[in-house]
């Protein structure tokens, strides 16, 4: 329930007569503090999925210069360096996990290079920075590389598979490509 | 009822709703104001969309306007001199149109471009306006279709009177491990640099290689005689001094007589270090530096004599997890080096360097070589994931066996603390990373450098308590760390959080019990907005713009040991925003 609706927003009219609430505002406190923890019914419209999960959806990667376009060329240089991630999620309470991996494959899996969070804000539309400073290590120098940014929707389990991807079951992911060039980082 | 009475109303019942434990109160605020005067209206605040605009903090502020990437008929524009007025309002955010820069990429043949298609990857980079500003960089790759050659189109900000002109670096396209079917560009032309000011659209051949380019015509030897087969050997050198060492020369691959021979990009400062890295097989990678860049030469890299045979090595990983069991660590970095230094000053160095990641076990297998010249140089490098709380291993000595007696890693110790909104209220869903500051990454030297930027900084985000807890490694080679915590809450919803971008500097970690908690109070924040336009003066949606503090103050620099020499202090980024259908961008500033 969103202040918003407390305070008299047109969807919430019909339902709640504000005044109810309004008249009220120090009694409704100590009646729901003596009478226990009260969980309010849900009034946004964007919760009604009747508990199906969207997948969440990349809108847009920027780095520190631009928008990447897939499938790229991009270059970064090792050791610094971010992106900015751009996220739709029509769960409005999903938090959601970026995680950057390098050359990632079934049967090489490797860990992400990068990680960051776009916690909800009460809307579709969310966003996180992830820092790149391990993006490039020494070994990628020159090397033509794969770069997958990819956002899940559930916290990554401590195992499981597809290594260092799995989820909870129902967890639903996206992802972006990238070929990625690796420079030196300034001498 | 009046606004300030629904306002004071509805803190009261969310206050009532929250200290009763039942509700968990969104993070979207209610509009901060119905009228002007609800801010700040004496320091020029205004009210619009329930937001109080203006009183913009002091001080020199240049930003970054980026358009959307499927805007292909717009580019970024750096503005090194906001302007923004008391009341919030950010001018000159419009869009400008590209200069086109395109033509095709082939190779001098005996002294005339001999029309031949090379496949290549285009950089195009210019150097910030302001200082410590991201600069403008973009990458291209060649088009090949049909018999039309290898053609390119870069779209460029207009080279005005007094920018810096576009460094071009363009780098022939196959530069694989291992030889292809078919000998690629790199094999056959070295990369080049050059300098262009694009002041309208313009059309150029790129011609790569000539005759008079200096050729290394070298030889690699094996230990015990007879040349080496199965390397891939390339130059690294620079264009400018101080400037990070990058391929400058053609690609060769050995085969049984061990003969390379390379082609040097033009215009090259200094020396070239010739790399030969095995491809095929377990073998010590051979480096051999100061090379001449200007002139041939005929060098010869000899491989050390009794670097043994692969030996497959088990590593297991382990540390302690959060219950404070040992327990084994899955998705560590593990890499395992040894260096031999030549006997002779003009000798090659001969480096052996192994790495993979453990898996679900905590194990990984490599392959060292168990020759006396290497076996009793093994040193271990752990890298454990993002946000561990098991520290790092660097340069640890190992010795060559089968099955590795089990690692166990450090703790790392914890970053600790809270986080606070200018009225001292805890903020949640506040991302919180911990970076090693310039201070203590630019006092490490050049190897535990490289290993502290491969480590994946630490990150959370705050409950409602603002509660934050970080695991940073205390030490790098022996130097205790000092970090940046960045925090960033969340992006808005529909009314923006009054707390900005933020990075406390210089946490130190005293010791192994990590700092005191940190009470982080943020700053107020100061909301601007402008509207991004194209050209025309239409709204531009999904543009981005970026704010930035310029720091004039260098003095870092004089107090470390191994600043690069550029000393590339970045520009402090204070908030960022994207524009909506409507063009309209907002952006939080820290007051």
């Amino acid at each position: 329930m969103s202040l918003e609706v407390l305070t008299g927003s047109r969807l919430a009219r019909p339902v709640h007569t504000p005044r109810a609430v309004v008249m009220s505002p120090l009694l409704g406190p100590l009646v729901l503090a003596a009478a226990g923890c009260v969980i309010p019914p849900s009034l946004s419209v964007e919760d009604g999925d009747a508990g199906i999960n969207s997948p969440p959806a990349i809108l847009a990667v920027r780095s520190d210069q631009q928008e990447l376009a897939e499938p790229g060329p991009v270059t970064f240089a090792r050791g610094s360096g971010t992106i900015n991630v751009t996220l739709i999620d029509t769960d409005v309470d999903d938090t959601l996990y970026v995680r950057v991996f390098v050359d990632y494959t079934v049967a090489d899996p490797t860990a992400a290079r990068s990680a960051c969070t776009a916690p909800p804000n009460g809307t579709p539309q969310r966003a996180a920075t992830c820092d790149l400073s391990a993006l490039c290590l020494t070994g990628d120098i020159g090397a033509e590389r794969l770069m997958q940014v990819q956002v899940f929707d559930r916290e990554l389990l401590e195992s499981g598979t597809p290594a260092f991807k799995a989820m909870p079951p129902g967890g639903l992911t996206t992802s972006r490509f990238y070929q990625l060039n690796c420079t030196e980082s300034q001498k | 009822m009046t606004a300030a009475g629904v306002r004071a109303v509805s803190l009261v019942v969310v206050t009532g709703l929250a200290g009763a434990g039942c509700l968990d109160v969104p993070a979207e605020a209610t509009p901060e104001c119905h009228i002007t005067d609800d801010c700040d209206s004496a320091h020029g605040e205004v009210c619009e969309e329930g937001v109080c605009w203006g009183n913009p903090p002091e001080g020199m502020f240049a930003a970054v306007v980026s358009p959307p990437s499927e805007r292909k008929d717009l580019v970024p524009k750096e503005i090194t001199q906001l302007v923004m007025s008391e009341a919030g309002w950010i001018s000159g955010l419009q869009l400008e149109k590209p200069v086109t820069l395109s033509g095709y990429v082939d190779a001098l043949c005996g002294g005339a471009s001999c029309g031949r298609a090379i496949e290549a990857t285009i950089t195009v980079t210019r150097a910030s306006q302001f200082q410590g500003g991201p600069g403008f960089k973009t990458v291209v790759t060649t088009q090949t279709s049909g018999n039309d050659g290898a053609s390119y189109e870069v779209r460029l900000p207009r080279t005005g009177e007094t920018d810096p002109a576009y460094l071009v670096t363009v780098m022939p396209a196959g530069r694989g491990e291992a030889p292809g079917p078919a000998r690629t560009a790199a094999q056959l032309v070295p990369p080049a640099r050059f300098e262009l000011s694009v002041t309208g659209d313009m059309t150029r051949t790129i011609t790569l290689g000539g005759d008079e380019l200096p050729r290394i015509d070298g030889t690699l030897i094996a230990s015990g005689g007879g040349g080496l087969a199965g390397y891939r050997v390339v130059a690294m050198g620079r264009w400018e001094l101080g400037s990070p060492a990058t391929e400058v020369s053609t690609v060769d691959y050995t085969e049984a007589d061990g003969r390379f021979q390379l082609l040097l990009a033009k215009n090259l400062v200094g020396t070239v270090e010739i790399v030969a890295r095995p491809h095929d097989g377990v073998a010590p990678t051979l480096r051999l530096a100061g090379v001449p860049a200007a002139v041939g030469s005929e060098p010869v890299l000899v491989q050390p004599a009794d670097i043994g045979v692969p030996v497959r090595s088990r590593f297991e990983i382990r540390g302690k997890d959060g219950a404070g069991e040992i327990a084994p660590v899955r998705g560590a970095r593990v890499k395992v080096s040894a260096t031999l230094e030549p006997a002779l000053p003009e000798g090659a160095i001969a480096t052996h360097v192994v790495e993979g990641t453990t898996t679900d076990d905590g194990t990984v297998a490599l392959e060292l070589l168990d020759g006396d010249a290497l076996r009793d140089r093994y040193r271990i490098e752990v890298v454990p994931p993002a946000s561990a709380n098991v520290g790092v291993v660097f340069d640890a000595p190992i010795p060559v066996m089968a099955v590795q007696s089990p690692m166990i890693l450090p703790a790392r110790v914890p970053i600790r603390g809270t986080v606070t909104d200018a009225t001292g209220a805890p903020i949640k869903d506040v991302a919180v990373t911990a970076r090693p500051s310039l201070r203590f990454t630019w006092n490490l030297e050049a190897r535990p450098q490289a290993f502290l930027s491969a480590i994946p900084p630490a990150t959370t985000v705050t409950p409602a308590s603002g509660d934050f807890v970080l695991w940073v490694d205390p030490t790098i080679a022996d130097l205790w760390g000092h970090y940046d915590l960045v925090f960033e809450p969340p992006v808005a919803g529909k009314y923006p959080l009054r707390a900005p971008t933020w990075i406390q500097p210089e946490i130190e970690i005293p010791g192994i019990e990590g700092p005191a908690p940190q009470q982080v109070q943020l700053p107020d924040a100061a909301f601007v907005h402008g509207l991004v336009t194209d050209p025309a003066g239409m709204p531009v949606e999904a543009a981005e713009v970026k704010v930035f503090r310029v720091n004039t103050n260098l003095s870092l620099c004089s107090m470390v040991e191994f600043a690069p020499l550029s000393c590339p202090i970045p520009a402090a980024l204070q908030g960022r925003g994207a524009t909506d259908t409507a063009g309209a961008v907002r952006v939080s500033l820290p007051r």
